[in-house]
């Protein structure tokens, strides 16, 4: 190799570099635009109040939705499922859906959240239709992940009520 | 020839890395225990995380200190090259050992009437790909700066922080620090309609920033056996 044509093992990576400025732009940009179109409150989905009596008496398991304004994972919750066409419909064909907001400071807001333990946000509870044991997911790891929730929650069976024992000699007393 | 050099590395890190005894061994038995899982749990287990952080620790850490690395770098090889081969092979590995366990599992559950939707396992296994490959990124960024295996112990012990910390630091900042140590995408909460591009963005802009930081403190590094 004649002196001076030798290539430098460490050249700057200049492609790389630019490939990484631009991409960093861009996801600032679409930060920035993200958070200044955020989605429509409450996304496709026909919500209910906390204290909308007739949210348990449709035959239907209610899906109570545990989430704040200033929780982002709740935020990215409601832009990826709740705003998300097909994800809506599945819920409002299959559920009752009530959303239980932490800045919701009602009684019945406040009796859902003791009721249901909730420590962490966001928490989705899926509360059976008749006596079964509620599921529940906390946290959101993403669409998917909410979705199988949805469906296995539907899958599971419901428990059945034990018959109920004679009651012989009831009508002699 | 560039090429030529890019796949002899790339093939030489998979012999180091997958013919180990032990961390093949190692890889095995995981993957064999997150088929069964799959059988237990009735839905699919992703073994991506552990085997990631065993196939993927230390691998510029572990060639500095073991002294391979000095050697390698006597040679007209490129360095830039040498870090994109190391992020390649483990990234390659990891994706196809994960997409065979993710395979094995959906046939298992088929088998017990459990089946899986095709659609479902084929975006488990691009969402396992991205993360393989985002991980790896980050890995190989700390595994040029720390020696051996402190790489693996560095990005544990750094994404435990956002767990303990998010109530002082803010939810915001631990999502974004989760974001750069974990980056992934989610096939249906990216591509379907409206497609998430700040998701997009946020991964590809997390993998060339680690690489690119990894390239340029690979071209500082001053090797020889006298430095250790």
């Amino acid at each position: 190799m004649r002196p001076g044509s030798a290539v430098s093992t460490r050249g700057r990576p200049t492609v790389l570099l630019v490939l990484a400025a631009v991409l960093l732009i861009a996801r600032v940009g679409t930060g920035i635009y993200d958070a200044r179109h955020p989605p429509p409150l409450g996304g496709l989905v026909k919500w209910r109040a906390p204290d909308d009596a007739a949210a348990t008496a449709e035959g239907k398991p209610v899906l109570y939705d545990f989430s704040a304004a200033w929780c982002e994972p709740c935020k990215r919750m409601e832009r990826e499922v709740f705003a998300n066409p097909e994800s809506a419909a599945l819920i409002d064909a299959s559920y009752v859906a009530v959303r239980v907001a932490d800045e919701d400071q009602s009684a019945a807001a406040k009796a859902l959240r003791a009721r249901h333990r909730v420590d962490s946000l966001p928490t989705l509870v899926v509360q059976p239709a008749g006596e079964g044991e509620p599921r529940r997911l906390e946290g959101y790891a993403g669409r998917g992940s909410v979705r199988s929730f949805l469906k296995r929650a539907l899958e599971a069976k419901q428990p059945t009520m034990p018959p109920l024992p004679e009651l012989e000699g009831r009508d002699k007393n | 020839m560039s090429f030529a050099v890019l796949r002899a590395l790339i093939v030489a890190t998979w012999r180091e890395r997958l013919l180990r005894p032990l961390f093949g061994g190692l890889c095995l038995v995981f993957c064999f225990s997150e088929i069964s899982a799959a059988r237990l749990t009735h839905e699919l287990q992703d073994p991506v995380l552990i085997l990631t952080l065993l196939i993927g620790a230390g691998s510029v850490g572990k060639d500095v200190s073991s002294g391979v690395l000095p050697l390698l770098f006597t040679r007209p090889l490129v360095r830039s090259r040498y870090v994109l081969a190391k992020w390649l092979a483990v990234g390659s590995a990891v994706t196809v050992l994960t997409a065979l366990t993710l395979l094995g599992e959906a046939l298992v559950l088929a088998r017990a009437d459990l089946g899986v939707p095709r659609a479902e396992v084929t975006a488990a296994i691009f969402q396992s790909a991205s993360t393989v490959f985002g991980i790896s990124s980050v890995l190989v960024f700390f595994s040029v700066l720390l020696s051996s295996f402190a790489d693996a112990l560095l990005w544990i012990g750094l994404s435990v922080v956002p767990q303990i910390g998010h109530r002082f630091v803010g939810q915001r900042i631990a999502e974004e620090w989760q974001a750069f140590l974990y980056p992934s995408l989610e096939w249906s909460a990216t591509f379907d309609h409206p497609v998430a591009w700040f998701r997009v963005f946020s991964y590809f802009s997390t993998v060339t920033l680690c690489l690119c930081l990894a390239v340029l403190a690979v071209n500082r590094k001053e090797l020889s056996y006298a430095s250790g």
